[in-house]
């Protein structure tokens, strides 16, 4: 107890002219305090979106100029030299739409969920074998085929956001379709084998390179996102102990008011302790002293603050209540706190000496109660009152009325 | 007066030192204040070192922070602590009841938890202030012992309300059932964590007057 024999004083130093916000009033200005805040990693979350989706982008765009610069005047090209040139064309088309598929989910910002991405993935694959149908054995992989490296672009740009082991998967089945038809049209000359090799390894070989920059573009962005998190809770914190500061010295100001005059008129012997006046005043300021004593740092919960407003009501009124709160702060949405606030509200504003208040704060649900000597006909209004978010239950017994409003974020 | 309860406070503040004896006068069994003080020596010395019950004040003059330490000494010489305090947290709470207090009080719970919880401490029997309760039903630790759904709702009901009348109307159930409830949560935490002697006597005292079993431990 002994630190808050010295907490009594700070009112009497920050009584200035200056005037002092009174958050009690029940019309009192917005609550102090954290708007309901994203929840953890959010921030991070978008940051890293953001990037990611510059990356698809950017492949995307990488395939998308080939497809049209070197891909198209190929496949004209190939016109009339293989036959079943329809296949070519209809493997260019695929891949085409598949293109168009990803720049429409991008650019609209849309999720690609993961059994569209593997079904793209397959179109890509299944195109690029298609159109190589008509190339002969010796000409695969090479520029004539202009089907194999493109394909592996618009796979980049569709699973750049899933982890490398699933891209190179992807690449590995695309490579043994091609190992595939290259061994069902037989090579024969071991110079066109080993050319192929290159070829799909200088190929690959680039595509994995960009999928490797993404991954380190992923830890950059996670560390951006953390960073900016973290620069958001400090600002937070800060805005919170610059409110809470204000709303104690504003409190602690108060108390000089009430309380001051109270203590000097019993000390002057100007009132009389075993007045039941007297004793119903003193009852109230004690109340008021414990709940500021009581509080810890994290003041400013709005939904605190703004109960607190009901219970500055009642105490004008000569009605001592104790407050007590429990579990951790979180964010309460504004209509539910109003609907949490104005019931219990309802029940101090009409309680005859005393009353007591709990805020209970569990994983499950956000409960306000309060327990207080009013009239029982106030349980009738209390039930009347419209509310589509919070349940509410109110108990009578022995000239008692209980009543709790319930906030529930979880099913029991 | 064989059967009477001596108790020791530990309180910095004299007129609580008063009140508390008031209080006790009133009591139904006869209860004496032996010794008090504003150290926790009052509680090692003569006449106070022999009390059946220490009423322990965490929050002592000259000290920045919660006198966890002597509390913990306190218990592990075998005393029965009530602690009774100005702090009004759960975490203050669930330490003091994971350190062996036999229960925990915050000072705006009035005469009747306290006269209640000196008559439960001296016989070893539990005693579930709502205060405590609410840390309890608060608790979100992973040691937490696991509760039935009408525990925490008992919990919760007599956190909120202070009255077992009401939480009994509420729940629909007897004044009598609300108790044994609460008094089993208590056996589930005196159960856990950190061993002491009192925690051991609070579950000893509960198997002999039939409120667990073994099997339930």
């Amino acid at each position: 107890m002994a630190d808050h024999a010295t907490a009594t004083r700070p009112g009497a130093t920050t009584a200035t002219p200056t005037p002092v916000p009174d958050p009690h009033r029940p019309a009192a200005a917005p609550a102090p305090g954290p708007q309901p805040a994203p929840p953890p990693g959010q921030t991070a979350e978008q940051v890293r979106d953001r990037l990611v989706r510059g990356a698809q982008l950017a492949v995307l765009l990488v395939g998308v100029t080939t497809q049209l610069t070197s891909c198209l005047p190929q496949l004209l090209a190939n016109r009339d030299r293989f036959g079943a040139w329809w296949t070519e064309v209809v493997g260019f088309a695929v891949l085409a739409g598949v293109a168009a598929t990803i720049a429409t989910r991008l650019l609209r910002n849309r999720s690609v969920s993961r059994p569209l991405a593997f079904t793209l993935c397959g179109a890509c694959v299944a195109a690029a074998a298609l159109a190589s149908i008509p190339i002969p054995a010796r000409l695969l992989l090479v520029a004539d085929d202009w089907s194999f490296g493109i394909a592996g672009w618009y796979i980049l740009a569709i699973l750049l956001r899933t982890r490398m082991r699933t891209i190179a998967a992807v690449f590995a089945v695309h490579a043994l379709v091609t190992v595939a038809e290259v061994l069902l049209k037989g090579v024969h000359d071991r110079y066109v084998t080993v050319q192929m090799g290159m070829v799909a390894v200088s190929v690959f070989g680039l595509e994995l390179a960009v999928a490797l920059l993404a991954v380190v573009l992923h830890h950059t962005a996670s560390d951006a996102g953390e960073a900016a998190e973290r620069e958001e809770r400090t600002r937070t914190a800060e805005a919170i102990a610059e409110a809470t500061h204000r709303d104690h010295r504003a409190r602690y100001t108060r108390l000089l008011d009430t309380t001051v005059p109270l203590l000097a008129g019993l000390a002057y012997g100007a009132l009389d302790p075993s007045d039941e006046q007297v004793r119903r005043r003193a009852a109230v300021e004690t109340a008021r002293m414990r709940q500021l004593f009581a509080e810890t740092d994290d003041v400013s919960d709005p939904l605190l603050h703004e109960l607190r407003a009901g219970i500055d009501v009642a105490e004008r009124q000569g009605v001592s209540v104790q407050l007590a709160v429990r579990g951790e702060i979180r964010p309460v949405p504004q209509p539910v706190r109003q609907e949490l606030v104005e019931t219990a509200a309802a029940v101090l504003a009409s309680a005859r000496t005393t009353a007591r208040a709990t805020v209970l704060r569990t994983p499950a649900a956000i409960r306000v109660s309060v327990v207080a000597d009013a009239p029982a006909e106030v349980a009738a209004t209390v039930e009347r009152q419209r509310r589509s978010r919070t349940e509410t239950t109110t108990t009578t017994k022995n000239d008692r009325l209980w009543v709790e409003a319930v906030w529930r974020t979880k099913s029991p | 007066m064989a059967d009477e309860i001596t108790v020791t406070v530990v309180d910095d503040h004299p007129a609580m030192l008063v009140g508390i004896e008031q209080w006790y006068a009133d009591a139904p069994e006869p209860v004496r204040v032996v010794a008090g003080g504003a150290t926790s020596k009052t509680a090692w010395l003569p006449p106070g070192d022999t009390a059946d019950v220490v009423v322990f004040d965490l929050q002592l003059a000259g000290q920045a922070t919660p006198a966890f330490g002597e509390l913990r000494r306190l218990v592990d010489a075998g005393r029965n602590v009530i602690v009774y305090t100005m702090r009004d947290d759960e975490q203050t709470a669930l330490t003091c009841l994971d350190l062996g207090a036999v229960t925990f009080l915050t000072k705006t719970e009035g005469a009747d938890h306290l006269v209640s919880a000196t008559l439960a401490a001296a016989r070893d029997r539990p005693y579930t202030p709502p205060a405590l309760a609410g840390a309890l039903s608060a608790n979100t630790s992973s040691d937490r012992p696991k509760l039935s759904i009408r525990e925490e709702e008992v919990l919760v009901e007599w956190f909120q309300s202070e009255s077992r009348d009401l939480v009994a109307e509420r729940l629909g159930l007897s004044p009598k059932t609300v108790t044994t409830y609460l008094d089993r949560v208590r056996l589930k935490y005196a159960n856990a964590g950190r061993p002491a002697r009192s925690k051991a006597a609070l579950v000893a005292r509960a198997i002999q007057d039939g409120l667990i079993s073994v099997d339930d431990l």
